[in-house]
């Protein structure tokens, strides 16, 4: 029978590193493809990653069980890479101005982008403010409820659904215009 | 229900949120509307593509460099924390001994056996001061005939209660785990 994540926390805090090691196994792929999503295939994502699991160690006395420990583990995985974001890019853009440089005819790599449309769209994601970018990640690709963006991104629901409906449809401005002026 | 409106509708049901009964008149505007009926399948086409985008595999060994780093960082304060679990221990035996002094010896060697046993726990805990302070308060009191010996009992007590109270705070300041290796 599988232990519980609840049994694997207890153990870790009364000493078991075994039982942090057995976390680990379970949420690497989870922690790997959050942050993967959120910060993109920058070469980062190993250093991340570990860097998550090692702010979870060092606050797992903190960590509440009312909420699954998957979300409180993306939690502060998205919390690793708004701080990675800050670090890499002391300004952001605002969402406004954001929207305003993406051009909306072709650039020049459309061409070449055409067999790559998912590669167009991982560059679009990347290119969201991060405010955008996360609700947008954390509801559409991993699946998490309202309930559980509030814990994670700390916001109220109103916010959130606001942030989610405009990061769309900053992704539809910065990647439909491209299809539109790609040969038939 | 003008293209505006619909817009809204076609995000709630992005977000799953759209109730049954403006299904059908999104549906309604949907099929005669081009310009939504697009709308609606490129937001509807790009986060389901969303979903298919390649996601990077942990590398080998991820598991054991993580814990390996956990092991590093632990080091210190593990030492640390099992240092101040042996030193409430030892004091706790130096109060024993002491209340055993006091009903066996007498005054004449209690001073003796209190600066053997304190020496000792302040042996563990090097950074605790006010341990030694009160040490060098109880060393100067007995001697002189100022303490008597239940007095000296009462604070030898209150010094062990001290050392308890140390050990918390190090369990504060490192308290997620006792670091033990399995």
């Amino acid at each position: 029978m599988e232990i519980s994540d609840q049994d694997l926390i207890q153990r870790c805090l009364s000493g078991r590193q075994d039982a942090f090691a057995a976390l680990i196994t379970r949420y690497q792929k989870l922690v790997f493809r959050v942050v993967t999503q959120m910060a993109g295939n920058t070469g980062e994502v190993d250093d991340l990653s570990q860097e998550v699991f090692l702010r979870v160690y060092r606050s797992l006395g903190t960590y509440r069980s009312e909420y699954r420990f998957a979300t409180w583990l993306i939690k502060i995985a998205t919390h690793v890479c708004f701080d990675s974001f800050r670090r890499r890019r002391p300004v952001a853009l605002e969402p406004e101005d954001a929207a305003q440089v993406s051009d909306p005819r072709p650039g020049p790599d459309v061409a070449l982008a055409e067999s790559g449309d998912l590669d167009d769209l991982r560059r679009a994601v990347q290119e969201l403010p991060e405010e955008y970018r996360a609700p947008l990640v954390l509801f559409h690709q991993q699946g998490l409820s309202y309930r559980e963006l509030i814990e994670v991104l700390n916001e109220p629901e109103s916010i959130i659904k606001n942030r989610l409906y405009r990061a769309r449809r900053m992704l539809r401005e910065k990647l439909i215009p491209q299809k539109e002026a790609m040969p038939t | 229900m003008n293209c505006d409106a619909i817009e809204n509708l076609i995000q709630r049901s992005l977000d799953h949120e759209l109730p049954d009964a403006l299904r059908r008149p999104l549906e309604a505007h949907l099929a005669s509307c081009p310009a939504c009926r697009a709308l609606h399948g490129e937001l509807a086409g790009l986060l389901a593509s969303l979903g298919s985008m390649a996601i990077e595999e942990p590398l080998a060994g991820f598991e054991e460099r993580v814990m390996e780093k956990i092991r590093r960082e632990a080091g210190p304060r593990g030492e640390a924390a099992s240092a101040a679990v042996v030193a409430l221990y030892v004091s706790m035996g130096a109060t024993a001994l002491l209340l055993a002094a006091a009903v066996l010896l007498g005054d004449a060697g209690v001073p003796d056996l209190l600066a053997s046993a304190w020496r000792g726990l302040l042996g563990f805990l090097g950074d605790a001061w006010v341990l030694q302070a009160g040490y060098d308060l109880l060393a100067g009191l007995v001697p002189g005939g100022i303490l008597s010996i239940p007095d000296t009992a009462a604070a030898a007590c209150g010094m062990t209660a001290l050392a308890a109270l140390l050990l918390g705070l190090r369990r504060l300041r490192a308290p997620e785990l006792k670091y033990a290796d399995h």
